[in-house]
C-alpha cells in the first residue's frame, strides 16, 4: 500500500481514518454543500488512511 | 440585581395592616379598660397596659423590618423591577439553551493506550474480530484492539491480498 510523504499528497474520500500526536481544534467554516465544513490539522506523525468496510470471506461461505 | 417580588407585596400590603392592628389594639384596649372596671379578668390596669406596650413595640421593629428593602418605592420602581426581573429570568433561560447546545457539540474524550505487540499477534487478534461475522473499518479495529492505526492498515491490506478480507458492497 502507497504511502505519500511529499508536500501536497492529498486524499479525498468520504471516509478517512486519521491518527496524530496533536489533533487541533475543530473550526467551522461555510462549505460550498449546505452543509457546514469543519477544518482541524494534525501534528507529529499523522497518518491517515482512506478507509472502506471490510467483511471476512471466510464467514460468508459458511 | 435580584428581586423579589414577594417582598414588594408585603411592603405594598403592610402600612394598611399597620393601621389595621393599631386600629384593633384601639379597640381591645377599650374592651380591657372597661374589663378592669368590671373587675373580671383578674388582671391590673397596669399588666394590661404593659401588655399593650409590649403588643405595639412589636408590632412597630416589624414594620420597620418589612417596608426597609423597599423604604419610599413607588409603584413604578415596583414595576420597572418586575419587568428587569422578567427580562434577566428569559436571558437567563436563553444562556442554558445555547449552554446546553454548546455541550452536545464538544466530543467525547476517550484514552486509549496503544499495546505493543507484535505483527503476528496483531493479525491474529484481526482474524479473530472478523470471525464473528462483522463489518469493520480499519478505525474500529484500531480503536477495539488498543492497536496503531498504520499496523492494522498494513495486516488488514496483507488480508484482503490473501483473500481473507473484502470490500463490504452491502454495508451503508
Amino acid at each position: 500500500m502507497k504511502v505519500h510523504h511529499e508536500l501536497g499528497d492529498a486524499l479525498k474520500a468520504e471516509r478517512i481514518a486519521v491518527q496524530a500526536r496533536d489533533i487541533d481544534k475543530i473550526r467551522y467554516g461555510e462549505g460550498t454543500h449546505p452543509h457546514r465544513i469543519q477544518f482541524t490539522k494534525l501534528r507529529g506523525s499523522a497518518y491517515c488512511v482512506i478507509e472502506l468496510p471490510l467483511k471476512s470471506v471466510r464467514e460468508r461461505r459458511q | 440585581m435580584k428581586t423579589n417580588l414577594n417582598q414588594v407585596e408585603a411592603a405594598m400590603a403592610w402600612p394598611w395592616s399597620a393601621r389595621s392592628i393599631n386600629r384593633l389594639l384601639a379597640k381591645l384596649e377599650e374592651r380591657e379598660k372597661f374589663i378592669v372596671l368590671g373587675d373580671s379578668a383578674g388582671l391590673t390596669k397596669e399588666d394590661i397596659e404593659e401588655k399593650v406596650r409590649r403588643v405595639k413595640g412589636s408590632v412597630q421593629i416589624e414594620q420597620v423590618v418589612m417596608t426597609m428593602p423597599f423604604g419610599s418605592s413607588e409603584p413604578a420602581d415596583v414595576l420597572s423591577l418586575m419587568e428587569e426581573n422578567a427580562s434577566l429570568r428569559q436571558e437567563i433561560e436563553q444562556i442554558k439553551q445555547k449552554l446546553s447546545e454548546l455541550e452536545e457539540r464538544i466530543p467525547e474524550e476517550r484514552v486509549i493506550v496503544l499495546r505493543e505487540i507484535s505483527k503476528k499477534e496483531a493479525k491474529e487478534e484481526i482474524k479473530q474480530l472478523f470471525s464473528s461475522g462483522r463489518t469493520l473499518y480499519y478505525s474500529d479495529i484500531a480503536e477495539e484492539l488498543r492497536l496503531d492505526l498504520e499496523l492494522v492498515v498494513d495486516i488488514c491490506h496483507e488480508l484482503q491480498e490473501s483473500g481473507e478480507l473484502r470490500i463490504d458492497e452491502s454495508a451503508p
